[in-house]
């Protein structure tokens, strides 16, 4: 753009600087001199006129863009639905980043506040990136390294049935030490903030649990009791606003009480350990003057001096911002759970998708219209129009259009919130949707680059038509219309589309295979409670006598949830051992479940009494210790850490652990006293009634805790709450995409027969009938979406596989998904191309063809 | 057009293009600038300048002496109008009376 003689000097004096002070300065004093020449307009737009009044034309320009979409109302419609619709699931995604971005903000100096996280080794074998790290830390970094200005330490976990009086509050909370407030902005409502829990035996409770504990009467000094860890002294409450923070409590203990909880055996060493330290967290305010790299220094020198030459050798500290925690790297034991960033990472990309649809539609219809406009192009450019403004006119088309459209999209964004919300998918959210300036400000601009992107091609194309060609004669224009990537972007929205309905068609698939899977046991009409102080014994003799309680049995956990714990198994042949899960349970779960004994016997009452123990596995189980008849382990010793434990019988094979794991070794543990659930089955006939006999039952045994209790057939319908979440979602999303991309067919449809009015009325004169007129119009998109179809199914089977590897049971891409694909996408095809073909059916020939 | 007057850097580049005579050029005017006149300024600054110096007729210009180390493109080559020299010539007389105006006294005692 510059012209020669500046361009030369440039050279010049970039050879001149190359010699004498190097490639890299004279390369960089080239490029700042060149943009530094850009933004003085008079040095290269010598020739061009002098600026005109810009705002006159921009006002011109909003006016004739208004105009041409009140006119073409039909495509301005289709264009605005879709950006709306699309950008209304963008904003909610920047809605959502936004506000996780949010969190940690409102300490004093969050810059400076820093988390110590750690990647373990345990006997040389790598244990994960965790948030955890050594208690004794913060005082090792306080007393050794200069450049800190206070540390805290706070341990998770403290979770407990909290009693003061005659109230009972189930609660969750941490123990921090003095310095928490002094590192996190939290304020109290009541009580002193410089000593709150600097004591041993003191705490903090939230607003809420102050409420629900003291009503009005006033909680400072009282003492409440913390479950089994004793009685604790209140010296503050928090107040009441909300705190976008990743740590969330109900109550904070004082970190002082541990080494006495320690002693007496309530908590496990952890103060004091540097080897374990699953519960802890260190968080460090750095001075202003330090630098984190020093510090991170420090920390390799304490691991190493920690931990070489033992078990834990190659464990390492990290340091980690605190305003990075809560939406950032997927780290175990976390304070709470926070959102791994991969979840937005995905819902963004989903998002952008879908922008893409509808930003596609807007660059087709407005190319394909470009006939409509090709005379006020031809006349603006006869008077004088440079390209560039022919060029910003249509951008400022866009950009109008996105705007109207970002109006809608928030209006829809207010409908869409509340029910998003509900997916457990998205419960990390305490979104409340409040147009803060930031949000403004980001709205308006992502609207601004959607209208210039959107804008972009169909601008550069019509800018680029030679006025003489238009005004002259229509050849030109003619051939413009045979432009192929146009079909190559409905290509795109269709593979899209595809996409997106497979994988809702697949995960709704695989969702109702769980529901329907035969576990191998029977959990229909059981209700299992959660045992708390009523002791099990008495709890299954008071009700087994109802007729409405088919039978009762006892079990540590619930089957076919989650994961179990396992322990290592082995023959006493055996050198190397097995990974067992083990269930515990007493001698009437077999039968309540319906689980099948295929060799062996049950366990009796009479084991109880015995000093041994026995264990019943599982058909897996005795082909992986050794047995290839599962009559022969019956009676059979096996070693669980040492110790000689009789098999006594064999279960035929069931899924013990959720369908996403194949069935493994398995075993189940006699054991009455370490029942946590009572597993009750019911006759069914009057659920909610004998619901309610069960609880009066439990009142009698355990008046201070609630009945808490679930149906099993819903417990494992939760545990599949991802896949449900998965399947909304991408329902959702095939919808919305499938919906963009039909209306931008639509909108081609009828500008196809439009156009291809006069060919039909010649048509049918020459006796072609209703199919085959039909056939002749929408073959175009016929084979668009025939060309989809290859591309995408396959597309689609290798993204579901992703998610479907992680399955065990698993179902497979057949044809109950493709024919419902084909079939919903030529069904949307059809329907979008049918009102511009039946217009062009019905007109009669005679009208079409004559005004010539 | 705006006003014809002469800038006081105008005026420095004027004199330059004129002793440069039949090389003076971007980036040898802005040596001499440097080296003569203690002016270190960018290459865009004594285009602007020229440019200015262009529209109010003091300077015309050819293209001419394309070197391998420009890549090849050629000078853009200024030398003074007449007006120029005019112009030139009405602000050094304007300052010499303006000097011959000053009363003795005046700077007398005021560097002492």
């Amino acid at each position: 753009m510059l012209y020669e003689g500046i361009s030369g000097d440039l050279m010049e004096i970039y050879q001149y600087k190359r010699e004498r002070k190097g490639k890299g300065a004279a390369l960089y004093s080239l490029l700042s001199t060149a943009a530094a020449m850009l933004l003085k307009p008079n040095l290269h737009n010598r020739n061009r006129y002098p600026r005109s009044n810009n705002i006159t034309m921009v006002k011109n320009y909003i006016k004739v863009a208004l105009r041409n979409l009140a006119r073409h109302r039909a495509f301005t419609i289709i264009n605005i639905t879709g950006l709306a619709f699309s950008i209304s699931v963008c904003l909610l995604v920047i809605t959502i980043i936004v506000d996780l971005k949010s969190y940690d903000k409102h300490h004093a100096d969050s810059d400076r506040l820093y988390r110590v996280i750690s990647t373990t080794y345990w006997k040389g074998d790598y244990d994960g990136h965790s948030a955890v790290a050594p208690l004794p830390l913060a005082a090792h970094l306080q007393e050794n390294f200069s450049g800190i200005e206070a540390t805290t330490r706070i341990r998770r976990r403290l979770h407990a049935d909290v009693t003061y009086e005659k109230t009972l509050r189930p609660s969750r909370g941490i123990f921090a030490d003095g310095n928490f407030f002094k590192l996190f902005n939290f304020k109290l409502q009541a009580g002193n903030i410089s000593n709150a829990i600097t004591e041993p035996f003191t705490v903090v409770i939230s607003s809420q649990m102050k409420k629900d504990l003291f009503a009005d009467q006033d909680a400072i000094g009282e003492t409440i009791n913390i479950g089994e860890l004793g009685e604790f002294r209140i010296t503050g409450v928090l107040s009441p606003a909300q705190y976008k923070s990743h740590l969330k409590f109900d109550m904070l203990a004082s970190v002082a009480s541990m080494p006495l909880l320690e002693n007496d055996g309530k908590t496990p060493n952890e103060v004091e350990n540097w080897n374990a330290f699953n519960n802890g967290f260190v968080y460090v305010k750095l001075s202003e003057s330090s630098v984190l790299s020093s510090l991170q220094n420090y920390l390799n020198e304490v691991s190493s001096e920690k931990y070489d030459g033992n078990n834990m050798a190659g464990t390492t500290f990290r340091l980690q911002s605190v305003s990075d925690i809560y939406l950032g790297e997927q780290l175990s034991n976390q304070v709470v759970s926070t959102v791994p960033i991969q979840v937005v990472y995905t819902l963004a990309i989903l998002a952008f998708l879908i922008l893409i649809t509808a930003a596609f539609n807007y660059t087709n219809l407005s190319t394909a219209r470009a006939l409509s406009r090709a005379k006020e192009i031809g006349i603006r450019k006869t008077t004088g129009a440079f390209r560039h403004q022919i060029f910003w006119q249509f951008i400022t088309e866009s950009i109008v259009v996105a705007l109207i459209s970002l109006l809608l999209a928030v209006g829809i964004l207010q409908l869409l919130i509340p029910s998003l919300l509900q997916l457990d998918l998205l419960s990390f959210l305490a979104l409340n949707f409040q147009p803060s300036p930031l949000l403004i400000f980001l709205f308006l601009l992502f609207a601004l680059v959607t209208g210039l992107v959107a804008g972009f091609f169909p601008s550069l194309y019509l800018s680029s038509f030679s006025a003489i060609a238009i005004l002259g004669n229509n050849t030109t224009t003619q051939r413009s219309f045979r432009w192929n990537w146009r079909k190559g972007l409905v290509i795109i929205q269709f593979i899209f589309s595809i996409v997106f309905i497979t994988s809702a068609l697949l995960t709704h698939k695989q969702f109702s295979h769980f529901l329907k899977y035969d576990y191998g046991f029977n959990h229909d009409n059981i209700v299992n409670v959660k045992l708390k102080d009523a002791p099990y014994e008495l709890f299954r003799t008071s009700i087994i006598g109802n007729s409405d309680v088919v039978s009762v049995s006892g079990s540590a956990f619930i089957h076919g949830l989650d994961g179990s714990d396992g322990t290592r198994v082995k023959t006493p042949e055996m050198e190397n051992t097995v990974r067992v899960s083990y269930l515990v349970v007493d001698e009437h779960y077999l039968e309540t479940m319906d689980i099948k004994l295929v060799a062996g016997s049950n366990f009796s009452q009479e084991m109880a009494q015995s000093a041994n123990s026995f264990i019943i596995l599982n058909e897996t189980a005795t082909g992986a210790l050794g047995w290839d008849n599962p009559a022969e382990a019956v009676g059979q010793p096996v070693e669980i850490n040492g110790e000689v434990i009789q098999i006594i019988g064999v279960v035929k094979d069931f899924n013990f652990q959720n369908l996403f794991a194949p069935i493994r070794s398995m075993m189940l543990y006699y054991s009455p006293e370490n029942i946590g659930y009572a597993n009750v089955k019911i006759s069914g006939s009057d659920p909610s009634g004998t619901v309610a006999y069960l609880e009066q039952a439990w009142s009698k045994l355990d008046p201070d805790h609630i009945f808490e209790f679930s149906f099993y057939e819903q417990q494992i319908r939760q545990s599949y709450g991802l896949i449900a979440d998965l399947k909304v979602v991408t329902g959702f999303f095939s919808i919305l995409a499938a919906a963009i991309s039909g209306l931008g067919l639509f909108g081609m449809s009828i500008f196809i027969t439009e156009r291809k009015t006069k060919e039909i009325g010649v048509r049918k004169i020459l006796g072609a009938n209703t199919g085959q007129l039909f056939l002749s119009i929408s073959r175009g998109t016929l084979i668009i979406l025939l060309i989809a179809m290859v591309i995408a199914l396959p597309l689609a089977i290798l993204i579901n596989s992703l998610w479907l590897n992680e399955i065990a049971y698993k179902v497979s891409v057949d044809a109950s998904i493709i024919v419902p694909t084909i079939l919903i996408m030529a069904g949307l095809a059809m329907l979008a191309m049918s009102k511009g073909v039946l217009n062009a059916l019905r007109t009669n020939p005679v009208d079409s063809l004559r005004d010539e | 057009m705006k006003g014809t007057h002469l800038g006081e850097f105008e005026e420095l580049t004027l004199l330059t293009v004129a002793m440069l005579y039949d090389n003076s050029y971007g980036v040898a005017i802005q040596r001499e600038l440097a080296e003569r006149c203690g002016r270190k300024v960018t290459i865009s600054t004594v285009h602007a300048t020229l440019q200015r110096l262009h529209q109010k007729g003091y300077v015309e210009s050819r293209y001419d002496g394309a070197t391998a180390e420009r890549g090849g493109r050629r000078k853009h080559l200024f030398r003074v109008t007449k007006n120029g020299e005019v112009a030139l010539s009405k602000a050094k007389e304007l300052r010499e009376n303006l000097w011959q105006a000053i009363p003795k006294p005046a700077f007398g005692w005021k560097s002492k």
